[in-house]
């Protein structure tokens, strides 16, 4: 009894302990609002971490670099130009993506829409 | 028939509110740079106006239009519009004379599904015609009758044209002018058409109502019989303008996002100056579907 008692009582430790290793990071905002479809939106975020692997890492938009760091510890604000959804991803030197979010674009006007010359399903 | 239309549409007049329908609301709009692309299911049958002609069963019927800024494709139509404001719109087009259709199966326009129809036809020469008869009395009997089958086929002419539209806060008014371009009939057509649309509950309806004027080259082309096709004088025919009316009713039910109830029907009455073509069986074409449809 007692030893199930030890045991579970390491199990929830050991749980916490590695769940608190997990790397976790905050970008904010995430989000970019352009006045319509088609325009640029420069978009600038700020990126808090925590739990990172001792290493460098790199940040990744889409594929291409932008910036590295140790321990990914990104003090500046990181200013980007989109036109429409990306992904930044987190990389360590040996590629692993060890975090990824994707940053969106959203409009104020919605896309443009017009009339259709001829009616769908017409017969005639 | 045109009264059953008319009663129908009084009935429709004092039913259906008379809600504007805004552009994204319903199938009329689609966003600019992009495709559109539908099918609907179901059953229903075309009829044919050509001697022998067989109905045309319609089973699916395909709807595919792309948008760019200006330039379009739709079904069929390929065009591109100078002028796109809220009251007024005016483009440029290019179509396959949907005349043909008549005398070919494969024709994009029975296809499509936007206008009159094409058949089989098999091969007959009836009996002579009677001319103490009038023309009307002629097609009832059946007589003086050509199969197409029996004549030179006809060629698919390209049609370029120009289309006004006059957008009221719950019609439009279209004229439209086309003109052979292809130099195989040389003929011109003209059409005034009005077109209403309602929305009631979550039903979507539309009338259309209209009439095209189509010139003597057409015609002649398509309908006249003369040496061309048979040596036997008694079937000559010369093709002379006339008009051709037409109505039709549309009725869209949405199910969900992708799926809606569809149905149609239609009716074209056929100039009085082609009715005694020995081609011609019938004074009128209509249509009737329903169905499903599907949108992507």
């Amino acid at each position: 009894m007692e030893l199930r008692a030890i045991v579970l009582i390491a199990g929830i430790v050991f749980c916490s302990h590695v769940s608190a290793q997990t790397p976790e990071w905050i970008i904010q905002p995430n989000i970019c609002v352009a006045q319509r479809v088609g325009d640029e939106c420069k978009l600038t975020f700020r990126i808090e971490t925590q739990n990172m692997p001792t290493e460098l890492l790199c940040l990744f938009l889409d594929g291409q670099l932008l910036s590295c760091s140790q321990q990914a510890y990104f003090y500046k604000k990181i200013s980007i130009t989109i036109k429409q959804n990306v992904l930044i991803e987190l990389k360590n030197k040996a590629q692993k993506t060890i975090l990824s979010k994707k940053l969106l674009i959203k409009y104020l006007e919605p896309h443009e829409h017009r009339r259709r010359i001829r009616p769908p399903w017409s017969l005639f | 028939m045109y009264t059953a239309f008319f009663r129908l549409l009084i009935i429709l007049c004092m039913f259906v509110s008379r809600t504007i329908l805004a552009c994204s609301e319903d199938g009329t709009c689609i966003e600019k740079s992009s495709w559109q692309l539908g099918f609907a299911f179901g059953v229903g049958v075309k009829t044919n106006p050509l001697v022998d002609g067989d109905n045309i069963p319609l089973v699916i019927l395909p709807d595919i239009a792309w948008y760019a800024e200006k330039a379009y494709f739709d079904n069929g139509e390929l065009g591109y519009q100078w002028l796109s404001q809220p009251t007024f719109a005016f483009e440029t087009f290019l179509q396959l004379d949907r005349e043909s259709a008549f005398f070919s199966f494969l024709h994009p326009a029975n296809i499509l599904v936007s206008t009159e129809n094409a058949a089989s036809h098999s091969t007959n020469v009836s009996a002579l015609p009677d001319l103490s008869v009038s023309p009307d009395e002629n097609i009832q009997n059946n007589q003086r009758s050509l199969s197409i089958d029996d004549i030179v086929s006809r060629k698919w002419a390209i049609n370029g044209g120009i289309r006004g539209h006059y957008f009221l806060s719950i019609g439009e008014w279209q004229l439209t002018l086309q003109q052979d371009i292809s130099n195989i009939h040389q003929g011109q057509q003209v059409g005034l058409e009005y077109s209403h649309r309602w929305l009631w509950h979550d039903f979507r309806l539309g009338l259309r109502v209209g009439t095209d004027w189509k010139s003597a080259d057409l015609i002649d082309y398509y309908f006249g019989v003369s040496q061309r096709d048979t040596s036997l004088s008694r079937f000559y025919f010369e093709g002379k303008s006339g008009w051709q009316t037409y109505m039709s009713i549309n009725a869209q039910k949405p199910i969900n996002e992708n799926w809606s109830w569809l149905a149609n029907i239609g009716y074209r009455r056929l100039p009085n100056s082609l009715l005694s073509s020995p081609l011609i069986d019938q004074n009128n074409i209509r249509n009737v579907f329903l169905g499903v449809a599907y949108r992507f």
